[in-house]
């Protein structure tokens, strides 16, 4: 429900406006490099699904290029079970409707991000489902132990119960975008491109999603306390 | 400390066979494109089951965590949590629950099987609160052209005469810590799942003007997933606010021209 005046767009804004502050990303965790190498690396995404509109294998590069990041994203969404037929699903997708791509849009990535929500939102029984056993499940460790932000992990692990039900509790397209930012480590222009909306939309869902998150901790620490 | 990057920290670890799933991913699209007409119209290839024999399907796994919860309760001499799949009535049969706090706040619990709007609303308006509990829909489908999943609400608020952001602390807080009103969560094994499955708001009576009224949507999912909750707004009026149709939306994905 628009309870803001959010607007739906397909644009990445040229100037680099609100883009998160290094406290709100996350650092991608590297996989071990494929056999083949990710295509002509002078090629942006938006030449490389140009060239594969007449040449299909063309399009194995923009996989090579993204598709452990978006692996590690759908599994983080949806678990081990499903996170190969979905992260297959969504490049296949992307492939289907390639020759739609805007090609002005240099890094393909927002576009794919917006692929597999659609896809994590066709099987979002089963994403609800692992979403309930979040507590429990292995954390990435995205903090260095001796970082800044040491603090924080210790902090989100005493209350990952609560951070988990809150997360739960949201409303799905809140959700949607607060774990592009939080999970997948996308821009706020980013963000607004994968999700249709403008990025003003994101800032205040953004905002809304701390004070709400802040509100309820506060509501709840006394019971975590008290365990 | 940002909320953002606490909720960063929560990302589950990549699974431990990562380039193994990745290679496998690539064989399956590469595959398709191996065999792909250049011009990408006519039939659509779609991604082949894994060649890695079967996987568990989601509701085999729903069937795991089930019985996970039951031999937990069991070694822990503690009764089954009657919400499980196929059990009796229980509190959650209620689904809902209003209690008056010492401080004169009132906290709300409802669950994602909640089906008393009524009900809710006369419990609330007895405690001084005029409130209007929705549940509308919505709509989840796949685009049969494109095959994209969409989502869109079925109806929308437009327009609604809203009280002033200070009369919006009304709502105190909110959250999923239903322990206060219903304590017997707190001992039930799986307690997270429990928690989920409420929404919970503290409301301030005192803080809500004469002639206002809280207005507390619910979305259901059209393909019958758990119902979201939406934070009360306070509203300057105490007129049922009208949610207007919305358009079927059913448009391209973001980032691919129309």
């Amino acid at each position: 429900m628009p309870l803001d005046d959010s607007k739906t767009t397909h644009g990445i804004p040229d100037a680099p406006v609100g883009r998160v502050t290094s406290a709100d990303r996350v650092r991608p965790v590297p996989l071990s490099p494929l056999e083949t190498p990710p295509g002509d690396a002078s090629l942006s995404d938006a030449e490389l699904i140009a060239r594969s509109v007449g040449d299909p294998g063309c399009f194995a590069a923009v996989f090579d290029r993204h598709g452990g990041e978006i692996l590690r994203y759908v599994h983080a969404r949806l678990g081990l079970d499903l996170a190969e037929d979905v992260t297959a699903e969504t490049f296949l997708a992307a492939f289907r409707s390639r020759d739609r791509y805007d090609t002005t849009r240099p890094d393909a990535r927002p576009w794919l991000y917006g692929i597999a929500v659609r896809q994590i939102a066709n099987n979002r029984r089963a994403e609800a489902r692992y979403r309930r056993l979040l507590a429990s499940a292995p954390l990435e460790l995205v903090t260095e132990d001796f970082s800044d932000r040491a603090a924080e992990r210790v902090s989100a692990l005493a209350l990952r119960p609560q951070l988990a039900a809150v997360l739960d509790g949201m409303r799905w397209r809140d959700r949607e975008l607060l774990l592009l930012v939080a999970w997948a480590g996308l821009s706020y222009e980013e963000s607004a491109a994968a999700l249709g909306i403008t990025v003003s939309a994101v800032k205040s869902r953004l905002n809304r999603i701390r004070v709400r998150t802040r509100a309820s901790l506060a509501d709840s620490k006394p019971v975590a306390e008290e365990r | 400390m940002d909320e953002i990057s606490m909720f960063a920290e929560l990302r589950p670890a990549p699974p431990a066979d990562a380039d193994a799933i990745r290679a496998a991913v690539r064989g399956r699209v590469t595959s398709v494109l191996s065999e792909a007409d250049p011009a990408p119209h006519g039939r659509w290839p779609h991604a082949r089951r894994s060649s890695a024999g079967p996987r568990r399907s989601p509701v085999r796994r729903r069937v795991l965590i089930a019985g996970g919860l039951v031999a937990a309760a069991t070694v822990a001499g503690i009764a089954v949590p009657a919400w499980l799949p196929g059990s009796g009535d229980t509190v959650m049969a209620k689904a809902w629950a209003v209690e008056r706090n010492r401080s004169g706040t009132i906290t709300i619990a409802v669950s994602q099987q909640f089906n008393d709007p009524a009900g809710l609303q006369r419990a609330l308006a007895a405690n001084g609160i005029t409130a209007f509990v929705t549940i509308n829909l919505e709509i989840t489908g796949v685009n049969a052209k494109n095959g994209n999943a969409y989502s869109y609400d079925a109806c929308d608020y437009r327009n609604l005469d809203y009280a002033p952001p200070a009369v919006q602390n009304a709502v105190v807080s909110e959250g999923s810590n239903q322990n206060a009103v219903f304590p017997e969560a707190a001992n039930m094994p799986g307690g997270l799942l429990f928690n989920s499955a409420f929404s919970t708001w503290t409301i301030d009576p005192a803080a809500l003007p004469a002639g206002s009224a809280l207005l507390i949507p619910a979305w259901r999912s059209s393909d019958g997933d758990a119902m979201a909750w939406e934070t009360p707004t306070v509203l300057r009026t105490d007129k049922l606010p009208v949610c207007t149709p919305s358009a079927p939306i059913t448009g391209p994905p973001p980032g691919v021209v129309p």
